[in-house]
Parts: C-alpha cells; structure tokens; sequence
C-alpha cells in the first residue's frame, strides 16, 4: 500500500513538473542572461544522488503569510526557509556561517565595515539575475519605518541600522557603527527580488505582500524549492528551483528532489497515524509514541534519528524585583538568597521530570546555553544533581529549618517558607512539571502552591504588575548567545526576576553585562567562545533561575532517501542533497 | 408575510450590534492581546512590539477600536487578520464551502435518517425496534463527538479502507473530474458520519417523542374511529403537526452549519474554518473571531427566519400578519 502510493505520488511529481516546464518555465533563454557554465555554484559534498521524487512532510497550521520579512511564527519560516537564502548560511552540522549568496568576504581591521562579494551568475527562481540592487533593497525594506520586524532589530547595533552599500554589481559593502560579531547570524536573513517586490514597498503595501492567496508564480525566490501551490488547509507544496546555487561535486544542479509537500495535519494525535499508514515520510517523534514507532521501525521500512537537545530551556525563576510593591519582602529576601536558589536546585529531580514528563525524551540542564548549541555551549558547568539531604543541608546552613515541629521550614524570623509557582495552563507538560517540582519541594517542607494560568494573564503578572512569586517558563532560545541581551543583561525587559534594572543590582550581573557587551563588539571566535564560556559559569554559578530540562528532538524518516544527516539544527537541514535511492 | 419578514430582518440589526458589542467585550475582558504571546522571545524587542501594536490599532481604547470596526461592516468591510495580513473575510471565505460541505452533508445523513427511525420507533412504540433505537440514541448523544472523530482516524488508520482525514487524496488535481468526485465522496464518509452520529441521536428522540404526542391527541384518535387506517392517521393526520417543532429545530441546525463542525474539522484535518478559528481565538486575532461571529449570527438568525416562515407554509394555524 505504501510503496504503491510513493511509487504514484513521484510519477504524480514528475508529470507536474514536466508540464511546468513545456509551459513556460525553461521557455527559451533570454540573452541577457548569464549561461550556466559563467554560475559560481556552491560544490557540496555527499553522495552523487539521483533527481527525481518527493518528501512528504507533515505540518501543524498552514503558513500564515509567504512574506520573508513580516513573518513571525514556525509554521511561515518553515515554508519560507526552503525559498529564500541569505548571504550566510549556517552549517547544520559545525553551526559555523559559511558562503550562500555571497561566495566570500573581508573584515577591515577596524572590524567596522565588511566587504561581501556576491557569487557571479545568481539568479531568481523566474530566471532574471540576482544582484548587489536585491542585496540593498533587501536592507532598505528591512529598515523601512513602515515595515515592523524583529530582524531589523537583529541587525541594528546599539540602536543604529546597519549602513549597506552597492559597490558594484557583485559587491556589498557593509558598515556598522562598531565592530560587531553577531552580523553573519544576522545576515542569513531571506534576500529579496527587488523586480518583484519594489513596486509594493513603493506604494506602501509590503506589510500585506505575498499573504496567502499570492499566486505562486508571483512568489520567486532564492532557496533550493520555490512555492508551487498552496491549498488552505491541506498542503503546500515546493518544487524544485531549477536556478539553485549549489552544485554536487559532479557539478549538477541541485537539489535533487522534485519537491516537497507539506500536509496541513491540525491534529498532534493523528500524525503518527498518518505516517505509519505511509502517507508521510517524516514524523516528529513525541516521548509518548516512541516505544509504539521503535517497535515498528522495520515493518515501516523507517529510521529514527535522535536530533539531539532543542535549543530552547525551561526553567523556574524567583521574583528579586525591588520595585515589584506586591511582593512580600520576606520573599524577595529568600529569593535573593543564592544558596536558598541553590537547595532548590539540588532540591527538583530533573530526572524524574525526564522520564515522567518527557518519557525519556530530555536532558538536564545546567545553564543558560542549551547543550545543542555546539559552538558556545559550555561543557563544565557546576551541576546541582537531585540530592534531597545536600539541599537540606543547604537551606539549615543559610537559617531555614523547622522550628516548630509543624513539618514546613521557617526562616530565622519564623515566617513559613511558602510561595506560588505561576505556569502558563497551555503547556501540559509545564503543569506537569510543576506538579513534580511542587512535591518536590514539599517534601523539603517548604509550602508550594502551583497555580497554572494562561499564558496571557502569566505575561500580564510578570510584565505590568510584576505581582507573583515563583514562575515555571521556558524560552525560546537561538545559537547566537547575544540574542540572549533581553534575558541576561541587567538592562533587559526579559530580566524577568528584576528587570529592566537603570544600574546593575549585583557584582555579577554587572560583569555578565559587561561580558555581552564586549563579546558583541569582539570579532574574534576563540575569544569570543571565552566570554560567553564565563557567562554561562557566572550564572550557573549564581543561579538566578533554577534550570530544569531541555527536550531532545527524535525524528523518525523512511529508509528510502540518501544523504539524510539529521542534525541538532535539523532533520532536513541538508536538503538539497537529499535523494530518492 | 413580506412586511413579517422585512420586520424580522429590521430587527436583527440591534441583535446583531448586541451580539458583537458583548463579544467583543468578553474578548477585551480576558488579559492579553495578539502581540502578547511575542513578548517573551528574547529575540523581539518591546520597542517593536509597541510599533506594530501600533500599526495594528492596538493602542487605541477599546470603544474607537469597536466603533472603527462597527464601521467597517456597515461598509461590508469585515477587518484585517494580525496572524494573516489578509482581509479577514478572504480567510473565511476560503475555507467556509469546505465547512459548508461537511455541514450539509452530515446534516442530511442526520436527517435522513433520524426522521424514519424516529417515525419508526414512535409507531411501533416499546417494541424491539423502538428499544433498540433507543439505546442507539442515547449511546450517540453520550460519546463525545471529538472521541468519536480520533476512534474513526485510528479505524481508518488500521483498516485502510478509507483516507485517514483531509478532503482530497494528494493527487486531487490530477484526477478526472469523476475520479475527484469519488474521491472527495470518500473521503466525506467518516466525517459525516462523525458528525452525524450525534445530531441524528438527538433528532430521532425529538421525531419520535414528538409524534407519540400527537398520536395520542383526541384528532387521532378521532381520526381513528371513522375508521382510517394507521396509516392515514399517522402520516396524514399526526405528521403534519408532529413536525413544526422539528422546523425550528432545523432553523438552529442552519446558524450551525458554519461553527458545528470545529472539533471535527481539527482532528480529521478537514480544512475548514475549525482550526483556522481556534488558533484566532487563542492567539487573539480579535477580527478574525468577530467576523466569524457576525457571520454564524446572520446565518443563525437567517435560520430562525426561515423555521418561522416553512412554519407559516406547513401550519395554516400560524398567521404573521
């Protein structure tokens, strides 16, 4: 059943494509055009494969928009990421910024203004050729005041945009008020076509360019697949970019699939279903169906993959604001007591959070870099194993113990040691985690009660009115540890247990500052890694937050594709290699 | 009959201004807007999210924001999805003929059967049919239909006898036409019948009891003593009354042809407005609701309008004017 419905979905794939190109697509080169042989392509190594076939994915909700620049949310970055590329890439594997659009560049030794040079023959999805005139537009719609968006932000340093300019039709050169090293994380941004998108930018209506009910033709791009259709609701399908810049080392064209179709899937429950019935060729494993699919790995002719740690951290942090006028001083002065932190830390078992919650799918954490990030993840921090007796140890040594009898601790004044844990209600394994952490520390004997909220009201208490106690949150987390400023800086709104401080409060958040600003203005990687390697020792050190688990990633994909190499940052990063066998 | 319904019509404007203004009230009420599930990426920061809630309208009082929106649906404008970028009433009318499909179709599954069943079962009243019925009924209106829908996928996941959810099989647009009616015929079985299950126990207890009540009336039993026969006294006589309730049943059963289905629609992957609307409702796209709102009201109320006036056409007791 499921080999006769791959078998008929490539022959399906192929007759489209086929008809795509009598209709038009190749029509007859145009002479202003480069010819392939001028193309600078990008040689990848791996395995000559085939062309031919498609992978079938699944996704949650439909892409909310085709827009690279106003897109905000996984389900449109998902999709858009295959159609566009940037003048950087990121290696899957190493994490390293390697050339993409841009086939080198230099660093003068200011560290202020860098030199991109494009590759020579670059061109569009449509045929027409690819420009430094793209590159510029690019960066002029990202900075237009009319268009809101994070990169911007990504890309501006100390509040000031980048400077780009047109050195001639293959060169970029690239400004910066100081030196700054987060630029190449930055410049993996989509490059737009300035002949398509112009117009819209000119007349004021980019915000609501390329939505949805764009006709695919109109949306051209740079990525190894460009979008063929788009029904909402049930699929999206990509097909092969015929102008992609990478070449195997045979020199052909890739990538090598036909194309890729993603099934609008709204329901988590029923994924495993559709895959095991062969209608899909990749599945993201849950904890919870990884036994029943282990089983199954021959029958369904399928390999699962560990992708290793997400990068994202879920962690439990305590309010020390000194302006929060809600909270109970007796509190803040327990929170702000960093070996009452610690005894907590030593208190939660990670554990068994990891094999309850997670059924295995987890690893502790011990900092604030997630050990998927392999470039600036530190290895040696402190670790606070589950040890009941070292926290109790802990807290009688910093004046909590139970002075009268009643089985809770009191602080040396007598007061109860009792809090609230707030948690978001939409994530049910963060209230599950929360009921583990609260039995926890109960049986330390301190009061805790959970209090699961929704996640609008959890942002309203710890953003407006600073008016809770404890909180049970996760973050989204990046490879770049400067895109971390907001959270660890003293200055940062996102310095949740006292934010958004005009001076430091502490010694060290006055040196964790000053290592994140140094290290963005430091171009240099080895020292770099130095700096950030002294951060994540400072915190784990001090332990603002107490660090629970980060979720591993498992995919399971079918044994038919070549050159798979799932990857912390992918199961799918490489896909321009990836073949039908 | 005509200045009934132009009164009818009149008068579900207030209605429908009540119906908004409170929604859109409770909608305010609950902490949090779009822009609120950004702020705590580390890589957002506060100054954009000020920006676009500025671009969005967002930082204007409630009563402007309502008003500016009221305004726009005079004007058949319907507002602009945050998440989308899109005129809110393209997003729906993208999705509704999928969710109208589904509608109607378990509808008439419903109907169609819960009507005979029903008629049935009231006839032969306390004999096997009518008990066997019975328990039918009662075990389709306790399970819940979303069980029901996850039962059907992991039924059509083992079996393969029929597609695991979606509409069209992948190859829909290379079919031909009659291979792609059969096709989408496939694969509306099981979630009508899903859907169905539950609707049809409702309605054949509602046929049933309805027309043991007109049997029992004193015209029937009238009717019965010149001498007619059962049948003429059941389908000539009882029918006809036992169904007006039934009309307005089937005015609800219109206003619900568009938001019943939601549930379904999400865990058989139907692509209809099911998820598109949940994922407004917890992520705040407040126009995207609103306009999904208006629209399920007007068909409701449109429903109700047209029970009263199938109602006038079957009863001749029931006079409007």
């Amino acid at each position: 059943m499921y080999k006769q419905l791959m078998f008929f979905l490539t022959a399906v794939l192929a007759a489209l494509m086929i008809a795509e190109c009598s209709t038009g697509k190749d029509a007859p080169v145009k002479p202003a055009q480069p010819v392939i042989s001028e193309c600078e392509l990008k040689a990848v190594s791996g395995d000559i494969g085939r062309y031919g076939g498609a992978l079938v994915l699944m996704a949650l909700s439909d892409p909310k928009t085709f827009n690279p620049v106003t897109a905000s949310e996984t389900s449109s970055t998902e999709i858009i990421n295959h159609i566009f590329s940037g003048l950087v890439e990121m290696n899957g594997e190493t994490m390293d910024y390697e050339p993409a659009l841009a086939r080198s560049w230099s660093t003068t030794s200011d560290g202020r203004t860098w030199t991109f040079t494009l590759r020579k023959g670059l061109q569009w999805s449509d045929g027409l050729p690819l420009t430094a005139d793209d590159v510029i537009f690019t960066f002029d719609v990202i900075f237009d005041s009319r268009i809101p968006n994070s990169t911007a932000d990504v890309l501006s340093v100390k509040g000031h945009p980048i400077k780009t300019r047109k050195v001639d039709e293959q060169t970029i050169q690239i400004v910066t008020v100081e030196p700054f090293a987060p630029l190449l994380n930055g410049l993996t941004t989509p490059i737009l076509p300035k002949h398509k998108l112009e117009h819209s930018v000119r007349a004021g209506k980019f915000n609501s360019t390329w939505g949805i009910d764009t006709e695919p033709e109109k949306i051209v791009g740079c990525g190894p697949f460009v979008l063929n259709r788009y029904i909402p609701g049930q699929k999206v399908v990509l097909s092969r970019n015929p102008y992609y810049w990478k070449m195997d080392t045979e020199g052909k064209r890739l990538p090598y699939l036909d194309g890729l179709i993603y099934v609008v899937v709204p329901d988590l429950e029923s994924m495993p279903a559709r895959f095991m019935a062969g209608e899909a060729d990749l599945l993201s494993v849950r904890g919870s169906d990884y036994a029943m699919l282990k089983r199954q790995e021959k029958a369904g002719d399928f390999t699962m993959y560990n992708l290793g740690p997400a990068l994202g951290t879920e962690m439990l942090f305590f309010n020390m604001n000194p302006r929060a006028v809600k909270l109970d001083p007796a509190r803040r002065r327990w929170f702000s007591d960093r070996n009452f932190r610690r005894a907590l830390a030593c208190a939660v078992d990670k554990k068994g959070i990891i094999s309850t919650v997670y059924d295995g799918l987890a690893v502790p954490q011990n900092g604030p870099e997630s050990s998927a990030n392999r470039v600036y993840y530190n290895p040696s921090l402190p670790e606070y194993p589950y040890d009941p007796a070292r926290a109790r140890i802990l807290l009688e040594q910093a004046g909590y113990k139970d002075r009268n009898g009643d089985g809770y601790i009191e602080d040396s004044s007598g007061r109860t040691v009792a809090f609230t844990i707030i948690t978001n209600v939409e994530n049910k394994e963060r209230v599950d985690q929360g009921n583990i952490i609260k039995d926890d520390l109960q049986r330390l004997g301190i009061k805790v009660t959970l209090a699961p909220i929704s996640f609008n009201s959890l942002v309203t208490k710890l953003d407006k009115s600073s008016d809770w106690e404890a909180c049970l949150l996760g973050f989204t987390g990046g490879l770049e540890p400067h895109s971390g400023s907001n959270l660890w800086k003293s200055s940062g709104q996102l310095h949740i247990w006292n934010p958004a401080q005009s001076t430091p409060a502490t010694a060290w958040e006055e040196r964790i500052d000053r290592i994140f600003d140094t290290a963005a203005v430091t171009l240099d990687k080895e020292k770099r890694k130095a700096l950030y390697y002294e951060y994540q020792e400072i915190i784990a050190d001090e332990l603002p937050v107490v660090f629970l688990t980060t979720p591993t990633r498992t995919a399971a994909i079918r044994n038919r594709f070549g050159n798979l190499r799932p990857a912390i940052s992918g199961a799918l990063w490489n896909e321009w290699q990836i073949y039908v066998r | 009959m005509y200045r009934f319904i132009i009164r009818r019509v009149l008068s579900a404007i207030p209605l429908l201004i009540a119906i908004t203004l409170v929604s859109f009230a409770i909608m305010q009420m609950a902490p949090g807007d779009f822009l609120t599930q950004m702020s705590l990426n580390p890589q957002i920061s506060p100054q954009l999210i000020e920006k676009l809630r500025v671009t969005y309208g967002l930082d204007q009082p409630v009563h402007i924001r309502y008003l500016r929106w009221l305004w726009g649906v005079v004007r058949l404008d319907f507002g602009y999805s945050f998440a989308y970028h899109m005129p809110v009433i393209k997003l729906i009318a993208q999705r509704a003929a999928a969710t109208l499909l589904l509608g109607l179709s378990s509808t008439i599954f419903a109907w169609g059967i819960a009507v005979p069943l029903g008629i049935l079962a009231a006839v032969h009243r306390n004999s096997w049919i009518d008990r066997l019925t019975s328990i039918l009924a009662f075990m389709g209106i306790s399970v819940p239909t979303a069980f029901l829908a996850l039962l059907a996928v992991f039924a059509a996941a083992r079996t393969g006898w029929l597609p695991i959810g979606g509409m069209h099989h992948m190859s829909y647009e290379f079919m031909a036409p009659w291979q792609q009616f059969l096709d989408l015929l496939r694969h509306l079985i099981l979630p009508t019948l899903v859907l169905g299950i539950g609707m049809l126990a409702g309605l054949m207890r509602q046929v049933r009891s309805n027309l043991l009540e007109t049997l029992r009336s004193d015209y029937v039993t009238a009717a019965r003593a010149k001498g007619v026969s059962e049948r003429v006294a059941v389908y000539r006589h009882a029918f006809g009354n036992a169904i007006n309730p039934l009309i307005t049943i089937f005015g609800y059963y219109i206003g619900d042809l568009l938001s019943g289905a939601a549930l379904v629609e999400i865990v058989m992957a139907w692509p209809g407005l099911g998820r598109l609307m949940l994922d407004a409702l917890s992520g705040k796209d407040i126009y995207l609701v609103m306009g999904s709102l208006v629209i399920s009201s007007i068909m409701l109320i449109g429903g109700n309008l047209l029970a009263d006036i199938l109602l006038a056409y079957s009863d001749p007791r029931i006079r409007y004017d």
